[in-house]
């Protein structure tokens, strides 16, 4: 009985893993993203998101990766990877269009100087839920796609638990893996720390400026461990490494969320 | 933890976040009273005792439901319906004076978990109905028709499930969103009573029924579309656990 109880218990955490891996940052890296990103609106582009969503930016922070299996929403939930030239710009994979990079800027381009008020009010929410995601998903480690002679190995298994994860996987659900207990607060505290100053120059550039920092800074992450190395016996220091780019990097997105929702509703 | 919280309606979160929308909605008189039988400055804390009681008394697992007759009346006075343990809770709350204080304390926290349960659409069972109690059906993207797209999904679970999504939030803020758009329903929802409440749920249920039935084969967009009926029953269930809560403690 005991026996099967612990496969029980073994299973369903593996399940709930494996639907955190389905989508970059996991739920809870997009949500606190947009917890951060909430924090840092403007009166007026907090007024306006929460009247165009009727929810909180969290609420919609996987909206698009819930979707964009429905018919119909394959197209524009698409865009998820920053597939990137060598010198870091954004070179799409089959169309250039549905990187997110490039998403972000059009969608940013459609509603801006007003123009979101000649709009119907579903098509403006439907824009910011792209946003919401694909503004945090462009963060991610492993939304970084490299070319072929910039590639390590893109696997890069690592084991948690003895459980074997994908490199993918692995940054998808991150947040739940160091902190499966922390609520949205808890987050809050700890990751955003940086100065308005600080802030203003994260936010500094656009997002095409911000993916090609990002595909820079992320190449370090094919670094961090060993092929096949177990997470939890990893000496202190690349733990603390791990920690500070998954702090770094949604609190990245999260600021520069809010920098292109202020810049909307301006 | 992980497991008791699957055992109850929405969960333990989804009662947490019922809490601390019933919270937002005392009146300082009742908030004075309630915190001080509580002995805690919210509710939200309590808001899964009964749940953690399983163990200790089998019966109060049969608590969280509420059966409606075949027209949709509650009509039962069957003593562990949901409706009438509420009623029941209350009528103990009433008259708290006579009665001791580790039984106002335990009325108090079955009002607060049992009033969300009997909001929980897989918590309505209806006579004659029998898929009320559970059933299984497959869920799909709707585009892909491979055997690898098609999930077994429960008609309870699928209740279970709308909350998860959320779970890093905290339950006030989680109260937060859901009350974005429904406070200004509040005055509507409130009105009744706890077996008109169930009834209410039970429209829904019924009208959920039509789309996903035993062995039907649903879409996902449909499942996420329905996430606005579990989110007003929720807010539904905060706003009317508040007005109970408020009618009791004005004498």
């Amino acid at each position: 009985m005991k026996n099967r109880f612990l496969t029980f218990t073994v299973l369903a955490v593996a399940m709930v893993s494996m639907s955190h891996s389905a989508m970059a940052w996991g739920r809870r890296g997009h949500a606190i993203s947009a917890y951060i990103a909430e924090k840092h609106l403007t009166e007026k582009a907090f007024t306006e998101c929460r009247r165009y969503l009727q929810h909180t930016l969290p609420y919609y922070s996987v909206w698009q990766d819930q979707w964009r299996g429905c018919r119909g929403f394959e197209e524009i939930c698409t865009a998820h990877v920053n597939y990137v030239n060598p010198d870091f710009t954004v070179r799409g994979k089959r169309d250039v269009t549905r990187d997110p990079v490039t998403r972000v800027v059009m969608i940013t381009r459609e509603l801006e100087n007003g123009q979101y008020l000649n709009m119907p009010d579903s098509i403006v929410a439907m824009k910011l839920k792209l946003l919401i995601h694909m503004a945090t998903d462009m963060h991610c480690p492993s939304h970084v796609g490299y070319p072929k002679e910039m590639k390590r190995d893109q696997q890069m298994p690592i084991r948690i638990g003895g459980r074997k994860v994908m490199r993918h996987g692995f940054w998808d659900a991150i947040p739940q893996t160091l902190h499966p207990s922390w609520n949205l607060d808890d987050f809050l505290e700890a990751y955003d720390v940086y100065s308005p100053k600080k802030i203003q120059k994260i936010c500094k550039g656009d997002p095409t400026i911000w993916g090609i920092q990002n595909a820079r800074k992320m190449l370090s992450t094919f670094d961090m461990w060993e092929v096949d190395e177990e997470f939890r016996r990893m000496d202190k220091e690349r733990r603390q490494a791990i920690e500070d780019i998954t702090a770094e990097q949604l609190v990245y997105g999260g600021y520069r969320l809010a920098s292109i929702l202020n810049h909307i509703f301006k | 933890m992980l497991m008791a919280g699957e055992a109850c309606a929405f969960r333990g979160f989804g009662h947490q976040t019922i809490a601390a929308i019933a919270d937002n909605h005392l009146t300082e008189n009742t908030k004075r009273e309630v915190y001080s039988i509580l002995k805690a400055d919210n509710m939200v804390k309590h808001a899964n005792w009964v749940t953690s009681q399983r163990s200790r008394a089998k019966r109060v697992s049969e608590w969280q439901y509420a059966t409606l007759d075949a027209n949709g009346k509650s009509t039962t006075t069957y003593e562990n319906d949901g409706v009438v343990v509420i009623e029941k809770a209350a009528e103990v709350l009433r008259n708290r004076k006579n009665e001791s204080d580790s039984l106002v304390f335990a009325s108090l926290c079955t009002l607060i978990e049992i009033v969300g349960d009997i909001h929980c659409p897989g918590n309505i069972h209806i006579e004659g109905n029998e898929a009320t109690k559970n059933f299984a059906f497959t869920r799909w993207n709707g585009r892909k028709v491979e055997e690898k797209n098609r999930l077994k999904s429960k008609w309870r679970e699928m209740w279970h499930d709308y909350t998860k999504t959320h779970d890093v939030f905290t339950p006030q803020y989680y109260a937060e969103d859901l009350e974005i758009i429904l406070l200004k329903k509040k005055a509507e929802y409130e009105k009744g009573t706890p077996r008109f409440w169930a009834e209410n749920v039970g429209e829904d249920v019924v009208w959920c029924l039509k789309v996903i039935y035993p062995e039907a084969e649903v879409t996902n967009e449909t499942v996420y579309r329905y996430e606005d009926i579990n989110n007003r029953c929720m807010a539904k269930a905060g706003y009317r656990l508040a007005a109970l809560l408020n009618n009791i403690f004005k004498q």
